[in-house]
């Protein structure tokens, strides 16, 4: 009779480094049905023995379990925002649209809406609403923001109406689009005058809006971390002069701390733009928070 | 009389290259928060709460080097030194990643075994590592003592020591070759092959027996670079952080927009992250590539690499002042003469000469101050105005000048990665519109593509084993060639006689159109300087009257100024323009007389001939022709010898 030697059982370490390994693999999440059958033949263990390590690397944060079947190397949230990320980068997509899409092992519940408003939230994708007057118009997400000009037929439309109204006065439609452009561009008069809270082009530049922006996209942003001007520039939408305006009144203030940029004329037109640049021509790039912002 | 005149400069010496310079005048209150940051992280690993890492950015001069370099001394030299049982904090290793992004592990390794055998106070990292893992296993002895006995031991292998080491490699799961060479390192026997080996040098058959390893045909690089360094991770235990420092992150970029190489440094960096649960990573880049890195780097990467960030603020004007002032009071002379000013806090310097450096905005870094501080010093010590300052270009030219004293001594071991991160790099810098991309297919590291244009592909053949080269070369010939296709030997490995079979490989090889091109010496030193040049540029810390100099400066720079000899090898290899095909037999000559030379170092050409069986007059041409390669005394007798460039100055030797 043949007796087979039974090989020594596999230490915790050399287990996990295993499942690890075969995890990075499976960034979409996988069944633990799925991973035992997956393991290496030195690393086959029983259910319980596995599901034991498995708990143990997600107390220590190495695993992620997404439910009480599917484990993961990323939490659901970095999983979920990275996909919806990556889908998106091929078209815009409706909430329907992008479910169909991922490939995530679990892409039902409340979870995947949430990391999906997260990442609006924090400036990694934008919402497109309905087109007013398009019939199969639906929200979508996409990661550039919305053309302003898709959404304006109400308005052309109202414009139209009102040029039918006011053409007995004489007043054609350039006339009527010429006073609308006046009635919403800002007053350039501001310099001077200490900045509050001001109306114009429809935002308040008020120092509140600003640091809740900074909060949003950077909660950590009191641990002195650097901010990208250019993400809270795309977050807020300011007319550049008023942004660029209360960026460095706040650093005057002492509210924030500047960071140059060392070498702003190597850079491509669009992207110096972006930066904050003082009256010396110096561009900085971001900036940290200081305890009394 | 000027009092001044006497007087040191307290200001010099304001840019610190490596976490490993001594320590000069660290001023606590500059980045006092990052270095806390660092602090509390690593006292969270080394209490077996698991790895952490930490990003740190500013702007370029703002002081990352000099953190990282504080936090060295206080980990390492100042415990060293204090520590009452010798007892090492943790294992510091400090990494400069101007490398080519697909030799990040070969890279990691040569540095680690760098720092592993760094001494402080009498023994290396890597022998207190050992006295700790045996104090940590046999505790009848403390760690002091097992300091003391690693120190002392003699080159004759001890039972006992050696019994624990087997018990050691088998705990942390080393590798045979790894527990061979740990026991050369820790008794001290044929240091410089064990070093070599450590490092990841390719060496000769000969060295390999010697540390009683078989030569056999070597494995991946990466692959095996990636086992030894976790194997050193685990023969460090939970209980003996090992802190990571990356610096000069921007380096491994050859243009503004290359993403996969911040992507395979987070890959590498998540990876080495994992591994595990004793290591604190700390990532130090400036501030205007975070967004690119942070972009570029894998979510789940980034997760591990950056579970914290911190920030190395600009100076205000008080910390300056404070900076200015420990510096002057550095020097006893001017403490005494500084006395008699108590209305002038920054004497001699003018407080106008400093403020002028600030708006209400703008702040600067330390190295900026210190730079203005040393020419307005200097001003008020010579009495005369500032000189003019000295053009970009006259810096660069003294600058590479510098650089290639300590290039041309370098070893044919670091070859591989100067060609691999070099010609890229310079490629980009020229405008030369050819593409890099690496590969490992078929024996190829480097592939450049241009449009219109057949792919060039180099395969980069330094292996001193003769085994592992003809393999290399024979996968070569079995490969089919896409385009034009090189092989690249640094002209210090000869292949020599007995090597037959490597030989009538080149040969079948370069019938097939497959030459091989040993660029000259001067040539590899002046690509290394350039590199090294073109690197600390784009990592902010190639500085020009105190001011960072841009990538772009040095690159139109290289076009206009770019050596003849270097701008000929680019052109042999990227237009195929060169000599007529050297015959095979002078090949051969040149091989045979290269391998005599290392060998013998000095001899007459008539000897040489002699042992060579080769006429005088043909080796005379060929020492003539390669100026570079053979020295040669006119005599009679005319003698030639193993040349080797000039010294520069003289190199530290680490040793175990």
């Amino acid at each position: 009779m043949v007796s087979r030697k039974k090989s020594p059982p596999v230490e915790d370490r050399p287990l996990d480094e295993a499942l690890i390994s075969l995890l990075a693999r499976h960034a979409d999440g996988v069944t633990i049905t799925k991973v035992r059958a997956l393991l290496p033949a030195p690393y086959k263990v029983d259910k319980t023995r596995l599901e034991q390590r498995l708990r143990a690397l997600e107390s220590s944060k190495r695993v992620h379990a997404w439910s009480k079947t599917v484990v993961a190397p990323s939490s659901y949230a970095d999983a979920a925002k990275r996909a919806i990320l990556a889908a998106l980068r091929e078209s815009p997509r409706s909430l329907s649209e992008l479910k169909k899409s991922l490939t995530l092992a679990v892409k039902t519940g409340p979870e995947l809406t949430k990391a999906l408003l997260a990442a609006r939230d924090a400036g990694e994708l934008f919402e497109h609403p309905k087109v007013p007057g398009a019939k199969k118009s639906v929200l979508r997400y996409a990661l550039q923001a919305p053309d302003a000009g898709a959404y304006l037929a109400p308005i052309d439309k109202a414009i139209d109406a009102l040029t039918k109204k006011l053409r007995g006065s004489g007043i054609d439609r350039a006339a009527i689009v010429a006073a609308l452009t006046r009635s919403i561009t800002p007053s350039r008069e501001m310099n001077g005058r200490e900045l509050t809270a001001r109306e114009g082009n429809g935002h308040k530049v008020d120092p509140r809006a600003f640091f809740d922006a900074v909060l949003s996209i950077r909660p950590d942003a009191r641990a002195h971390v650097l901010i990208s001007v250019r993400d809270v520039r795309r977050r807020l939408s300011w007319p550049k002069p008023d942004f660029d305006d209360l960026v460095l009144r706040l650093a005057r203030e002492g509210r924030i701390t500047l960071h140059h940029h060392d070498h702003p004329a190597g850079l491509p037109i669009s992207e110096r733009d972006d930066l904050v640049a003082d009256e010396r021509g110096t561009h900085y790039i971001g900036f940290v928070l200081e305890e009394n912002a | 009389m000027n009092v001044l005149a006497p007087l040191p400069n307290p200001f010099g010496h304001a840019i610190i290259t490596d976490a490993w310079d001594p320590a000069g005048i660290d001023i606590p209150e500059i980045n006092a928060r990052a270095f806390d940051t660092c602090m509390q992280a690593f006292d969270r690993v080394s209490s077996g709460r698991g790895s952490e890492s930490i990003v740190l950015h500013g702007p370029a001069g703002s002081g990352k080097t000099h953190l990282l370099g504080r936090l060295q001394h206080r980990l390492i030299t100042h415990a060293a030194k204090h520590a009452p049982d010798g007892a090492l904090r943790c294992i510091f290793i400090a990494v400069k990643l101007q490398t080519s992004p697909h030799m990040l592990w070969q890279h990691l390794r040569s540095r680690v075994a760098d720092d592993l055998l760094r001494v402080t106070e009498g023994a290396s990292q890597l022998q207190r590592l050992v006295a700790h893992y045996l104090a940590a296993n046999n505790p009848e002895h403390n760690l002091r003592s097992w300091v003391m006995r690693i120190r002392v031991l003699s080159q004759i292998e001890d039972e006992s020591i050696e019994s624990m080491l087997d018990e050691v490699a088998e705990k942390a799961r080393l590798g045979f070759e790894l527990r061979r060479v740990l026991s050369h390192l820790i008794y001290r026997r044929n240091l410089a092959e064990a070093r070599g080996w450590l490092r990841g040098d390719p060496l000769p058959e000969e060295a390999l027996i010697r540390l009683g390893l078989a030569p056999g045909a070597a494995g991946e690089p990466e692959q095996e670079a990636r086992e030894l360094i976790t194997s050193l991770c685990r023969l460090a235990g939970d209980s003996l952080p090992m802190v990571f420092c990356f610096d000069q992150v921007e380096a491994l970029q050859t243009r503004t927009d290359d993403a996969s190489a911040f992507f395979r440094l987070g890959q590498q960096l998540a990876a080495l992250y994992e591994s595990d649960d004793n290591i604190l990573l700390l990532t130090c880049l400036q501030s205007a590539v975070l967004d690119s890195f942070r972009k570029s780097v894998r979510d789940a990467d980034w997760d591990r690499v950056a579970r914290k960030e911190t920030t190395l603020d600009p100076l205000d004007r008080k910390t300056v002042n404070i900076l200015l002032q420990r510096r002057l009071e550095s020097v006893p002379e001017l403490v005494a003469l500084r006395r008699e000013q108590p209305a002038e806090p920054l004497w001699p310097l003018p407080e106008d000469r400093v403020a002028e450096l600030f708006t209400d905005l703008f702040k600067i870094t330390a190295r900026r101050a210190l730079m203005h501080a040393e020419q307005v010093f200097e001003e008020r010590r010579s009495q005369r105005a500032a000189p003019e300052p000295k053009k970009p270009e006259r810096f660069l030219e003294e600058e590479l000048e510098r650089r290639l004293l300590f290039a041309e001594r370098s070893s044919p071991s670091g070859t591989d990665e100067n060609l691999r991160h070099g010609l890229p790099l310079l490629a980009e810098a020229l405008q030369l519109n050819w593409r890099s991309s690496e590969t490992s297919r078929s024996g190829v590291q480097i592939t450049f593509t241009k449009a219109g244009k057949k792919p060039l592909e180099l395969a980069i053949c330094n292996q001193r084993n003769m085994n592992g080269l003809v393999n290399a070369l024979k996968r070569l010939l079995d490969a089919p060639v896409e385009g034009r296709r090189m092989i690249l030997r640094d002209p210090r490995l000869p292949i020599t006689r007995s090597a037959a079979t490597t030989r009538s490989t080149i040969k079948k090889l370069s019938e097939k159109g497959v030459p091989l091109l040993e660029p000259d010496r001067e040539v590899l030193a002046l690509l290394e300087a350039i590199r090294g040049v073109l690197s600390d540029a784009r990592s902010g810390d190639l500085a020009h009257e105190g001011l960072p100099m841009s990538v772009g400066t040095v690159e139109t720079w290289l076009r206009e100024a770019l050596d003849p000899r270097l701008r000929e090898f680019l052109d042999s290899l990227f237009t195929g323009d060169s000599e007529e095909p050297v015959a095979e037999q002078k090949l051969d000559r040149v091989q045979d007389l290269a391998a005599l030379l290392e060998r013998r170092c000095v001899l007459s050409l008539a000897d040489a001939a002699a042992e060579l069986g080769h006429p005088a007059p043909e080796l005379e041409g060929l020492a003539r022709a390669n100026p570079t390669r053979f020295g040669l005394l006119e005599g009679p007798p005319l003698v030639l010898f193993d040349w080797l460039p000039p010294a520069a100055n003289a190199c530290e030797e680490v040793s175990p």
